[in-house]
């Protein structure tokens, strides 16, 4: 070994863990899962369209609530494509429109002030146009057959301005600047003329509607401005329920504060039509919407849809495109429950369509007979789907022959699921309630039978009832006996052909590696759901957990496993107890009961007890209950001032604030990361390759604080003591990027963090030329060791306890022996990492890897610990003894491998944590990832699956060799000894 | 001159020739002339000749043999120090990485001594007479030291094959971790 690493030193280390770090093609889409989500589509920007104008199928498209641009296949519910439009989710001054021309191959899409078209087929961005004003509204306008031109209304400052963009490269056309202050609202484009409609402040209150007409190829204002006196009724913009245009009929409709009028006017007329809202059956509508249909040819009716506290019907409206006249031609009666219709068309003829928790009805908007009529409950799903409210739908419609429809529809339900009924038939549901998870955790399947409390209640009582007890546990055994040989043939035949069919009954049992847990995840919508590990993250349950107000989100602070059952904590004190199988919720304690309290933590009393100490929103400890904590109990928590603080817990007393942690003057806290839980070490000393050991400064108590300052650009990284709240080491790094993000991890005996910085080595000459060189994302990782020099165990020496708190003699003499051996390396990374997580495994034996969500690639990125190791020699190829330990020369530039993508070719959106557990598998972590949108999960060997026999074990091969091998002796075997006795004869 | 012939004793007789020297199988097919050359009786007088001669010479003293025997055994003590440097270049040449086929001699390399050792005794049993044995214990220390030293070579060569626990790093199992008399609990989000 020792002179072929002499040979090959640099090469070996390389070798070793680049073939192990690799997912091989046949892991792929085996042992990870993806939850492509999209978020919940919003009404106005879902909607069936043909990708292009040859293509013969539609897809459903949508812009999400998440500001997630998708393409759904309408068949399987599988996304074909999917943009992130924005960066900021779930911003309320955030606007989107999603427009797509009928015939044309685009889409384009405004999110804030930038205008982006994509190609409808495969998502690619086509051309995007921004200025610093804020659009307000876009429509597309047919220049030539499928070419549409986009016309944007946008709010400049004070200004108005309307521009024409070329369909095939945004450039611009024509631009019309109108500087009267009015507010923008809304384009119209109708035949050859677009209006465009602002509000006009009244002198009083309200707004008077503007409508100005424009020449559609010059720009220039063609007809005259007219004002509408709507002050009475809009006096803010969601009073305008519906701008559009069908036929050549340009609308705008608004009602008034009560809800008792429409008013319909024709665009570029005075004349405003007003239609009294009748109260249905005594119930009055509470929320209006129009529908009419996207394409510009389609006949000029709509439908008005009346929602009230727990019905809702609606009228439709034809209005004659020469007169100008509006007449109400049907109503569609009362039904119970909240409902949504949506409209269609197929060249001028136009199509309602109505959903309700039972029912989907289709009619023709010219008369009020039902074309079509299916219900869709309770066969749904086979009762996944409870019967609800729909939210809102969109559809398409097609005939087939004369009387026969067929009718899709996409229901976004209030529970987030996005359903696509296919005449009254489910045909799938895509679970968009998910999106926006904040918190998860891996809960261990209960085993049914307690195998290991049978044994220790046989392990207690005396040998004769312990005999018979085990005697009666195997008789009850033996009932298991039947399946176990019926199940046994298709085990053996399963374990040699590749186990493909798995029962349900195996779904809800462990297995014998470990890797089939339940991952519960709570979303902000104050959602729960369960995936299962083994079945490629298929969703066991999805609930509904607490009810939130409009615009609360749920702040989960954790959630615990106890056997068989979860413990969800969110803030102010609320708890939430699920079966971790079912979904079933055992108890739910609503917070909020005591204001100040912020939440309650489990702490171990010397009895082995859990107890549950109050934490108060402002950082400090609540009352105490009666139990003895044993010495040097210190409970930290985070002030509301970015402060973090040290309690020392006493029996019964009101606990004593020991230390406190305030930033620096300037500096603001960032983040705060203690060790995982589960971190095992299995050695506490490095061996080197000359056989010696350095040893590693442990302590469980670590706590890494973040703090930026936000003036100066500087990031400073502490490592505390938590129980003494002593500063262990410090480091500030200059000329920070505060903007990006800062994520910093810790474990065993090492931290790292990422960042955006400036290098740390400017103490030599530097011009600023190469300090902006310098600059880039850095990944540091800092080791701690108890000495410099190998075999030192540090100043405490071989004594078996270790304090923080009461120092020992040897400490008192010498200050500075408590702080470690620091050894620092830096490395530059290609690309920013938006969070940072270590691995774990049942022993701590398995090198960690370094788990990081890459926000650029849109992937899950692990670094083994080999490669980013501080030990690596700098300047020098390393000696024999370091080649032998696995370090190889230090390179600065740390590329982003694109075999260490765990996530390989998944494009994964908005992560924003990763959390891991250990399998039974000691070289084997679970990962689970999750964020604003999309979930993944997978399983990782940091160096390799060792202790299980990989794919390409050919059991069948040695199976064969052995019986072939039997088979030649037993032939063989006559032969053989004839030989030998004829020998012994002939001698 | 009569005297002379009655001085030497008398030719043993002929069933002592032939139990001293047994004749060859006579060859089953006589029929076969033998090569031009070779004579039967000849070679037979010439056995009988050269075997007649034998008694001839004169019987070593047992001074004489004991000194013989003495020289036998310190050859045989010093053997194994003769297999030493082919030993060393063996175990240089093999490397320190454990493959089969530098365990197999480092095995045969502690086999070989400590059979040695073990059977010290046995080896100079041969050359033990009352004439020796005070000056064989010097021989049997001689043995037992190269013995060693062959052993001594063994143990080097395990010591760079670093399967001697006699760094840091073999006892690093053995080592636990402070146990901490204080503990954090941390109540973060």
């Amino acid at each position: 070994m020792r002179l072929w690493v002499l040979l090959f030193p640099p090469s070996v280390a390389l070798l070793c863990a680049s073939v192990v770090q690799a997912i091989f093609a046949d892991e792929a889409y085996q042992t990870d899962y993806h939850l492509p989500l999209l978020g919940f589509p919003q009404a106005h920007t879902t909607f069936f369209h043909r990708p292009s104008a040859a293509s013969k199928a539609s897809l459903l498209y949508t812009l999400s609530d998440r500001l997630i641009l998708g393409a759904v296949n309408p068949k399987d519910g599988g996304v074909v494509w999917r943009q992130k439009l924005g960066n900021q989710v779930r911003n309320a001054t955030t606007s989107s429109v999603l427009k797509a021309p009928e015939g044309g191959n685009t889409l384009v899409s405004v999110v804030d002030g930038k205008i982006q078209t994509w190609d409808a087929t495969d998502g690619r961005l086509v051309w995007e146009w921004q200025n610093f004003g804020k659009v307000k509204g876009i429509e597309t306008f047919a220049a030539a057959k499928e070419d549409h031109d986009v016309l944007a209304l946008s709010e400049e400052g004070s200004d108005t301005v309307v521009r024409r963009l070329a369909a095939d490269n945004g450039e611009l056309i024509w631009e019309h600047r109108d500087a009267s202050g009015d507010v923008p609202y809304s384009l119209v484009p109708s035949k050859d003329k677009v209006f465009y409609i602002s509000l006009h402040s009244a002198l009083l209150k309200g707004f008077r509607v503007k409508v100005t007409e424009l020449h559609e190829s010059t720009g220039k204002q063609s007809g005259q401005t007219t004002t509408l006196s709507s002050e009475g009724d809009i006096t803010v913009e969601d009073r305008i329920l519906h701008v559009g245009s069908n036929s050549g009929v340009p609308l705008i409709i608004w009602t008034d504060k009560p809800l008792k009028t429409l008013k319909i006017n024709i665009l570029g007329t005075k004349h405003v039509t007003s239609v009294n809202i009748p109260s249905n059956g005594g119930e009055s509508a509470e929320e209006i919407t129009i529908l009419a249909p996207r394409s510009a040819i389609a006949a000029p009716h709509f439908l008005v849809h009346y929602r009230a506290a727990n019905s809702h019907w609606a009228e439709v409206y034809h209005i004659d495109a020469t007169t100008g006249t509006l007449t109400k031609a049907f109503g569609l009666p009362k039904l119970g429950g909240k409902g949504a219709f949506s409209a269609n068309s197929q060249g001028s003829n136009v199509y309602f369509s109505r959903h309700t928790a039972f029912e989907n009805t289709l009619v023709s908007s010219a008369g009020p007979t039902l074309l079509s009529q299916w219900n869709v409950r309770p066969k749904s799903h086979g009762g996944m789907v409870d019967p609800e409210d729909i939210l809102h739908a969109a559809s398409e419609v097609l005939p087939r022959g004369a009387s026969t429809y067929a009718v899709r529809s996409a229901l976004a339900l209030p529970s987030g699921d996005w359903e696509l009924i296919r005449n009254g038939e489910p045909s799938w549901v895509r679970p968009e309630g998910l999106a926006g998870v904040i918190a998860a955790a891996f809960l261990e399947i209960p085993s049914e039978k307690d195998l290991a409390r049978e044994i220790a209640a046989e392990g207690m009582s005396d040998p004769l009832t312990a005999y018979v007890h085990r005697i009666k546990r195997h008789i009850k055994d033996l009932q298991y006996f039947p399946e176990w040989v019926e199940a046994l043939p298709n085990r053996v035949l399963g374990s040699f052909l590749g186990d493909k069919v798995q029962s349900e009954d195996r779904n809800s049992r462990r297995d014998a590696f470990g890797f089939h847990k339940i991952i519960l995840i709570a979303t902000e919508h104050g959602r729960l759901g369960a995936l299962d590990t083994s079945s490629q993250g298929k969703l066991m349950w999805n609930i509904q957990a607490v009810t939130l107000e409009a615009g609360e989100m749920w702040d989960v602070l954790s959630i615990e496993a106890e056997e068989g059952t979860a413990l969800v904590r969110a803030k102010g004190g609320e708890f939430l107890r699920v079966v971790a199988k079912t979904g079933e919720v055992l108890h739910h304690q609503s917070g909020g009961i005591v204001k100040s309290l912020k939440t309650t933590v489990p702490v171990l009393d010397a009895s082995g007890e859990n107890v549950l100490i109050p934490i108060n929103v402002d950082g400090s400890v609540g009352a105490i209950p009666e139990v003895d904590f044993g010495k040097g109990t210190v409970v930290v928590t985070e002030g509301k001032d970015g402060s973090v603080k040290g309690w020392k817990l006493r029996r019964g007393a009101k606990p004593d604030l020991i230390w406190q942690f305030t930033p620096a003057l300037g500096q603001k806290m960032y983040s705060v990361n203690n060790r995982p839980p589960h971190d095992p070490v299995a050695s506490i000393g490095k061996a080197l390759g000359d056989r010696n050991v350095l040893y590693k400064y442990l302590n469980a108590n670590l706590l890494l604080i973040t703090t930026v300052g936000a003036e100066t650009s500087t990031a400073t990284f502490y490592v505390l003591d938590a129980t003494s709240g002593a500063v262990v080491y410090s480091v500030t790094h200059p000329g920070i990027d505060k903007n990006q993000p800062i994520v910093s991890t810790i474990s065993e005996n090492w931290f790292s963090y990422s960042l955006y910085s400036e290098s740390m080595a400017v103490a030599r000459e530097t011009t600023p030329i190469d300090e902006q060189k310098l600059k880039g994302y850095q990944l540091v990782v800092s080791e701690f060791y108890e000495s410099p020099h190998p075999n030192d165990h540090g100043p405490l020496g071989s004594s078996p306890n270790s304090s923080s708190i009461y120092p020992t003699a040897v400490e008192e003499d010498d200050i500075s022996a408590t702080t470690p051996h620091v050894i620092i390396q830096t490395y530059l990374l290609p690309g920013p990492i938006s969070s940072m997580s270590v691995t774990s495994t049942l022993q701590g034996i398995t090198t960690r890897s370094l788990l990081c969500v890459l926000p650029e690639l849109n992937s899950l990125f692990s670094i083994s610990r080999a490669f980013i190791d501080a030990r690596r020699p700098v300047g020098r190829d390393p000696t024999a003894p370091e080649a032998e330990e696995g370090l190889f020369r230090y390179s600065p530039i740390l590329d982003f491998e694109p075999k260490w993508i765990l996530s390989h070719k998944r494009d994964i959106i908005s992560l924003s944590n990763v959390i891991t557990s250990p399998s039974l598998l000691e070289s084997t972590s679970l990962v689970f990832a999750f964020g604003k949108v999309d979930l993944f999960g997978t399983r990782i060997s940091p160096i390799g699956s060792f202790d299980i026999l990989g794919k390409g074990f050919g059991k069948l091969q040695l199976v064969l060799t052995v019986l072939v091998l039997a088979l030649g002796t037993t032939f063989v075997a006559p032969f053989v000894r004839k030989k030998q006795i004829d020998g012994t004869w002939k001698a | 001159m009569e005297q002379v012939p009655s001085s030497k004793p008398p030719p043993p007789p002929q069933w002592v020739i032939d139990l001293n020297s047994p004749s060859r199988p006579k060859p089953r097919n006589t029929n076969i002339a033998n090569p031009p050359g070779y004579t039967e009786a000849a070679s037979a007088g010439k056995r009988s000749t050269t075997s007649s001669k034998t008694p001839a010479r004169k019987p070593p003293t047992t001074a004489e043999t004991d000194t013989l025997k003495l020289k036998k055994s310190w050859e045989l003590a010093l053997a194994p120090a003769k297999a030493l440097p082919m030993n060393a270049i063996m175990m240089y040449m093999s490397g320190n990485s454990l493959q089969i086929f530098s365990i197999m001699m480092v095995f045969m390399l502690f086999k070989n001594p400590i059979q040695g050792l073990l059977s010290t005794n046995e080896v100079f049993r041969r050359f033990e007479t009352d004439g020796t044995k005070k000056q064989l214990w010097l021989v049997k220390a001689c043995y037992v030291l190269m013995n060693c030293v062959a052993l001594a070579l063994g143990v080097w060569k395990i010591n760079g094959m670093g399967l001697l626990p006699t760094t840091r790093s073999d006892w690093l199992a053995w080592e636990t971790e402070r146990v901490p008399l204080e503990r954090a609990v941390f109540a973060f989000n």
